[in-house]
């Protein structure tokens, strides 16, 4: 027996309706101290309370900007000739010019990692310190501080450590393991000699151990400064989550309230005040002018829809039918029935979609 | 739509209110009796007779309301309206579940 609704399920249903808008639209409560009168009244108390100062020490702090600029070179390749076949001045100079160019690149990546550390230390300061600020604050923040949070947000956000900084300290630091390998390698085929240049190789090999020893300190700066980038990164994905977590608290519309349905008059009236039907056909026209294949299209799977939907249905129950039938069930019965589902939500979704291309 | 800013608006309504109703229109047709969530998938019959029963007057009610309320928020002149009349409705409807603070232009 068909059951129709009555004017009591109706008028549910309406209540429903509204009500599921005004809780769609329903933000906490705490909003707006300026336009609400409550929260103003509040606002002295809070200021008497502490909890209004975290507002001023972050506005008044200036914020850690995690920035890190990109080494300025990649690490000197050391141009090793063979030992056997070259001349020793030669290699002597080639060794002497590596080590200079060694020791400033570790100079440099000493103090990059100097100021990552100190970026680091920053800035887990000031995490910590904020966590504690919006703990003692609590959920009861004010709209300015809702903005300056979100400020904070986007400024993390558009200074995040660049992704091809690590990627080039890792270069970096594979490029110095390979030639700590050929150093020793060529360390250990050049061969002690008895000779007049007994001097000058003494001197190519204390060049090549104070060369080996740079390389190791350079190896071990860039990967206290890789670790230190990555922690860096770490810290500021933290931050960035601490602060979206707490944004999520915060109102983002105000409380629905009477006005709601005098605006929504108000807006249906305006609505209704622009259709103007000699404009609307001309746009139509012109509308149909101009995209008349698809807005076809659309009309024609519409029609064919609405002419297959008994067919459609009577498919529906036929694939319910063997359903829990050991011996015929299949998926495909299902399947079935989804897209049998499917075809039909689709006409009042096709008739917006033509008059939308109208 | 073509022509003036007001029927691009109106298209802009449209658009909302056909994904809202083809959303409303599959449920209902998956609660539909001996459908999909009644044989396939055995799903109580009386919440699939309420679902069927409740679902065309919701339609009937959010699909006006969607269109007026993206249509007029989508055109300068109405935006002043809508936001000075019912912000709270015009965030409702625009609400999108994204992180913003309570200006309504960044959500």
């Amino acid at each position: 027996m068909k059951q129709y609704p009555t004017r009591y399920s109706i008028l549910i249903t309406w209540l429903a309706g509204v009500l599921l808008l005004c809780f769609s639209a329903f933000p906490a409560l705490a909003e707006n101290s300026e336009s609400s009168p409550v929260q103003s009244t509040k606002a002295p108390q809070q200021s008497d309370d502490g909890d209004q100062e975290p507002e001023k020490a972050e506005e008044s702090r200036p914020a850690v900007q995690p920035e890190l600029e990109k080494g300025t070179d990649s690490p000197p390749e050391i141009k090793l000739p063979q030992s056997a076949d070259a001349d020793i001045h030669e290699q002597v100079r080639a060794l002497q010019a590596s080590l200079k160019q060694r020791q400033a690149a570790v100079l440099e990546s000493r103090e990059q990692l100097n100021y990552a550390e100190s970026v680091l230390t920053r800035l887990q300061d000031e995490y910590k310190s904020f966590e504690l600020r919006l703990e003692k604050a609590g959920l009861n923040l004010t709209a300015s501080y809702a903005d300056l949070l979100k400020q904070r947000l986007e400024r993390l956000q558009r200074q995040s450590i660049a992704e091809d900084l690590i990627e080039g300290i890792e270069s970096k630091l594979s490029t110095a393991r390979e030639e700590q390998l050929r150093l020793e390698e060529f360390e250990a085929i050049a061969e002690p000699d008895d000779g007049a240049r007994s001097q000058l190789l003494s001197h190519r090999s204390e060049l090549l151990r104070n060369l080996h020893k740079a390389v190791t300190e350079h190896i071990d700066a860039l990967n206290e400064y890789y670790n230190t980038v990555t922690a860096l990164q770490d810290q500021v994905q933290d931050y960035q989550e601490l602060l979206q977590q707490r944004l999520f608290w915060l109102p983002s519309a105000v409380v629905v309230n009477a006005e709601t349905a005098g605006g929504l008059y108000q807006s249906a009236k305006w609505f209704i005040s622009q259709l103007r039907f000699d404009a609307l056909s001309n746009a139509i026209t012109r509308s149909v002018s101009e995209r008349g294949e698809r807005t076809g299209l659309v009309a024609l799977l519409l029609i064919v829809l609405v002419i297959k939907r008994k067919k459609i249905l009577n498919n529906l129950l036929a694939n319910s039918r063997p359903i829990g039938n050991v011996g015929q069930d299949r998926t495909a019965f299902t399947l079935h029935a989804l897209m049998n589902s499917f075809l039909l939500a689709c006409r009042g979704f096709l008739c917006f979609r033509w008059l939308l291309w109208c | 739509m073509e022509g003036n800013a007001f029927f691009a608006a109106l298209s802009k309504g449209f658009t909302a209110a056909a994904f809202i109703m083809f959303l409303l229109a599959f449920v209902r047709n998956v609660a539909r009796k001996k459908g999909l969530g009644e044989s396939h998938f055995h799903w109580n019959p009386n919440s699939l007779l309420v679902i069927r029963r409740e679902i065309p007057l919701l339609m009937a009610f959010v699909i006006p309301v969607t269109i007026i309320t993206t249509s007029t928020s989508s055109t300068p002149e109405a935006f002043s309206l809508m936001t000075a009349w019912s912000p709270a409705l015009y965030s409702g409807v625009h609400r999108t579940g994204d992180i913003c603070a309570t200006d309504h232009e960044s959500c």
